[in-house]
């Protein structure tokens, strides 16, 4: 392995790494050369410095007010991050003063849909809410409209509140320029009847109805945009909220609902998934769904949320978060619920503040478009009101090279269940290895069968009893891009014997940190993953269980280490214990992929077609939002798309558009860049001349 | 960031103390107009450890159940007579059992 600092050439180029938040007091920055020192400026004032340890790091600094950037200096040579603008910090009131009122629609006949346990609808419910609306400093005529559907509530006259309890999070996302509805759903919880029905369907109709009363209304001010819609489902609602996507998907013209927040959902219809929009979930360890393990983790796991997070497609965002409860979200609940006063609970204003951080964030990226937010779902970077707690975050995005899920069936991807399922041969076709002295077993495991396991999947279980132990898996000239991320969910294997934690290979309490090591068949870089995060130890609650997080290395803390190392042709990824600390352990693994943009093979155009707003291409299940619309001979079975709109992205998306044409009417090749959208349909990103 | 083994131990022996001691004191069932019967559960620490009050009588599902503060559940089923069991599921791991008292 060779060192940067020992190169004559320019330092290796450094970033910063988003977000940057008003007020924060540190930074995290990647493709540090070791040993360097790193200094975060913002104009000519010095805000902090910190000699390098790793390659990706956190750098204490003064509160940050203005554009800041980094400076990293070694042996007389140096290497500039560009500047980068700090953005107001998600659990800050937006500019915007809310406004609130009553919308009354009236009554609709709930349409019925047959499920396994009966029959939902089939009665009347009421069209109302609680509308909060952004009253000045409207830059446009419409606004983004975010839906909130409660849950089920036992308290019968309490249960006529229930779409009041959510005042905190209307004013706070009205003040960030959303008009935010609570809806009704009282009356579909009176006909809630176990087991015959629980009416996730018709909390989905009410959903549905009222975006399409709120769209006629006139008098909202400023009008709804049925483009930018956001959907956030509590508890029971939340299933409710992700069946109203499904029934959006099978309109003919469908909203553009961009996004889905789950706050603490049961899992009662484990058929119910997030399709065709992206997902984030908030579930707290001291939430009362999660006392009892067997309807969590058992054959009828109907308080198991989790798994609605396995079975959405991407993006796909989760926090778990330490002492967050499931009543603290609505604030009518909280006063006669259950857990209101128990020992390890976040007070609800502190829950609703981070919260309300998170789900800002989410809506900020997915739907007004700052990407930059993305940063406080995927890390290292957290909201200010989470920065003292316990937050265990996954991150799955859709632009990504799978090496390995362990033979999941991914309907998003079209990949089906690998068959036989084989711990020695990743998705890749390639080999993986486990090796060393210190190996206790290292088995393929359905997390059914995990008692402690929340999870729908299947993964690597891993133990060890001396730190002699490397696992491979063959990469196979993989190409990853110098932004990237490597991504491999993992958790600790939280395990008891006679009701205590099991601590044969874990001390309680204790993290486990893992080399990361990338190699390209001569050239080798290795990152810790407590560079950024070790694997925590899962969170103190009613009951633990054994969560993934995502972990997350960017590619250039790679080439920092190693210049040398060409991540256009990786070969193999190699996983260790780092050090005595971790001479034991025992995790498990799922989802090792590169976060990249993946490529199509070079191909000559079969069809180009372009097209007014709104028109699109493919059935509501496989729909892409596109004007220009293109397929090729090597990919018959896929249609690529990209919106040409008079926006910011116009420039460049015309210039991707004329070279499409040049291609075709040429009869020469291109590959293009793309990420997923829906089963055969894909946004293109990046057209390159092949 | 890693958590010391007592602090973490402390946390979780603190996250599981449970002092509410849920019980049943009795249950009446009312005639309703329709021929149906009120359902009238009285007990105690009635605290709900789940989505929504699952509520059996003889096996047969209790429907519209609804909670009155931590004392009172309520609800609606065809028939039952004296001394049928009732069963009441506010945790799934601790399902609570009495039987009808008296009909009227």
């Amino acid at each position: 392995m060779s060192s940067s600092d020992n190169n004559s050439g320019p330092l290796h180029p450094i970033r910063i790494l988003s977000p940057v938040g008003i007020g924060d007091t540190s930074i995290w920055i990647s493709g540090v050369t070791p040993r360097a020192d790193v200094t975060v400026r913002q104009r000519s004032n010095t805000l902090g410095n910190r000699g390098a340890h790793a390659s990706v790091l956190e750098v204490p600094i003064s509160p940050v007010t203005g554009p800041v950037h980094a400076i990293a200096r070694l042996g007389g040579r140096s290497a500039r991050s560009p500047n980068v603008l700090p953005i107001r910090d998600p659990g800050e009131p937006g500019p915007s003063t809310p406004a609130k009122s009553e919308v009354n629609y009236g009554t609709f006949s709930v349409p019925v849909h047959s499920t396994p346990q009966g029959d939902d609808g089939g009665f009347n419910a009421p069209l109302r809410g609680e509308l909060y609306a952004p009253s000045d400093n409207i830059p446009h005529r419409t606004a983004p409209l975010v839906i909130m559907a409660h849950g089920h509530w036992p308290f019968e006259q309490a249960d006529l509140d229930s779409h009041r309890g959510y005042a905190w999070l209307g004013e706070h996302l009205a003040s960030w320029g959303f008009l935010f509805c609570s809806i009704d759903l009282s009356t579909v919880n009176r006909e809630s009847r176990y087991p015959q029905s629980l009416q996730q369907w018709a909390r989905a109709e009410v959903v549905m109805t009222m975006i399409d009363c709120l769209l006629d209304d006139s008098t909202i001010h400023p009008g709804v945009d049925r483009n930018r819609i956001g959907l956030i489902g509590h508890s029971m609602g939340g299933e409710g909220v992700v069946l109203a996507q499904t029934l959006n998907r099978q309109r003919r013209s469908p909203y553009g609902i961009k996004a889905i927040v789950n706050l603490a959902p049961t899992n009662y219809r484990t058929e119910v998934s997030s399709e065709g929009t992206s997902y984030f979930q908030i579930h707290g360890s001291m939430d009362r769904l999660l006392v009892s393990p067997s309807a969590v983790t058992g054959s009828e796991p109907r308080f198991n949320g989790f798994a609605l997070y396995d079975r959405a497609w991407r993006r796909r965002s989760f926090a778990w978060i330490e002492g967050v409860t499931h009543d603290g979200y609505n604030t009518v609940w909280w006063p006669t619920s259950g857990e209101l006063g128990v020992v390890g609970t976040l007070e609800a204003e502190e829950q609703h503040v981070v919260a309300q951080s998170f789900i800002t964030a989410f809506f900020a990226d997915e739907i007004l478009g700052q990407t930059d937010y993305r940063g406080y779902l995927r890390g290292p970077g957290l909201p200010q009101a989470a920065k003292q707690i316990r937050v265990q975050r996954q991150h799955q995005d859709s632009t990504v090279e799978i090496t390995d899920d362990f033979g999941d069936p991914n309907p998003q991807y079209l990949l089906e269940p690998q068959q036989p399922r084989q711990k020695d041969v990743n998705r890749r076709g390639q080999p993986v290895t486990v090796d060393g002295f210190g190996v206790q077993f290292w088995n393929l495991v359905d997390h059914l069968d995990i008692p402690t396991s929340v999870h729908v999947t299947h993964g690597l279980d891993i133990a060890w009893h001396t730190d002699d132990l490397t696992l491979s898996t063959g990469l196979d000239r993989l190409i990853a891009e110098p932004d990237g991320w490597l991504c491999i969910r993992a958790a600790i294997h939280y395990d008891e014997v006679d009701n205590e934690p099991n601590e044969e290979f874990v001390t309680a309490g204790a993290d486990i940190d893992l080399t990361i090591e990338l190699d390209d068949g001569s050239q080798r870089a290795a990152v810790n993953l407590s560079a950024i995060r070790a694997i925590e130890y899962p969170l103190a609650g009613w009951a633990n269980y054994s969560v993934y997080q995502t972990h997350r290395l960017p590619i250039d803390a790679f080439t920092a280490v190693n210049p040398e190392l060409d991540i256009r042709n990786l070969q193999w990824l190699r996983l260790r214990p780092n050090g005595v600390a971790n001479s034991s352990g025992w995790i498990l693994i799922d989802d090792i992929e590169f976060e990249t943009i993946s490529y199509t093979p070079a191909s000559t155009i079969s069809m180009l077609r372009a097209h007014r707003v709104g028109g699109g291409y493919g059935p509501p299940s496989d729909f892409i939002d596109a004007e220009i619309i293109t397929q090729l001979n090597e990919r018959p079975d896929e249609t690529f798309g990209f919106q040409l709109r008079n926006d910011q992205t116009y420039t460049a998306s015309y210039a991707m558009f004329q070279h499409l044409r040049s291609t075709l009417a040429n009869r020469s090749q291109i590959r293009l860049g793309y990420q997923w959208s829906g089963p055969t349909v894909r946004e293109i990103v990046r057209v390159i001349r092949a | 960031m890693p958590v010391p083994r007592d602090e973490w131990l402390r946390r979780r022996k603190a996250a599981r103390q449970r002092t509410l001691t849920p019980s049943l004191e009795s249950c009446v069932l009312t005639s309703r107009p329709d021929g149906s019967y009120d359902v009238n559960i009285r007990g105690t620490d009635l605290y709900l450890i789940g989505a929504i009050p699952i509520v059996e009588i003889g096996g047969r599902p209790v429907s519209r159940v609804t909670m009155e503060g931590h004392e009172f559940i309520k609800g609606i089923i065809d028939d039952g007579a004296v001394g049928e069991p009732v069963k009441v599921e506010l945790d799934p791991e601790n399902p609570l059992t009495t039987k009808i008292e008296q009909v009227s």
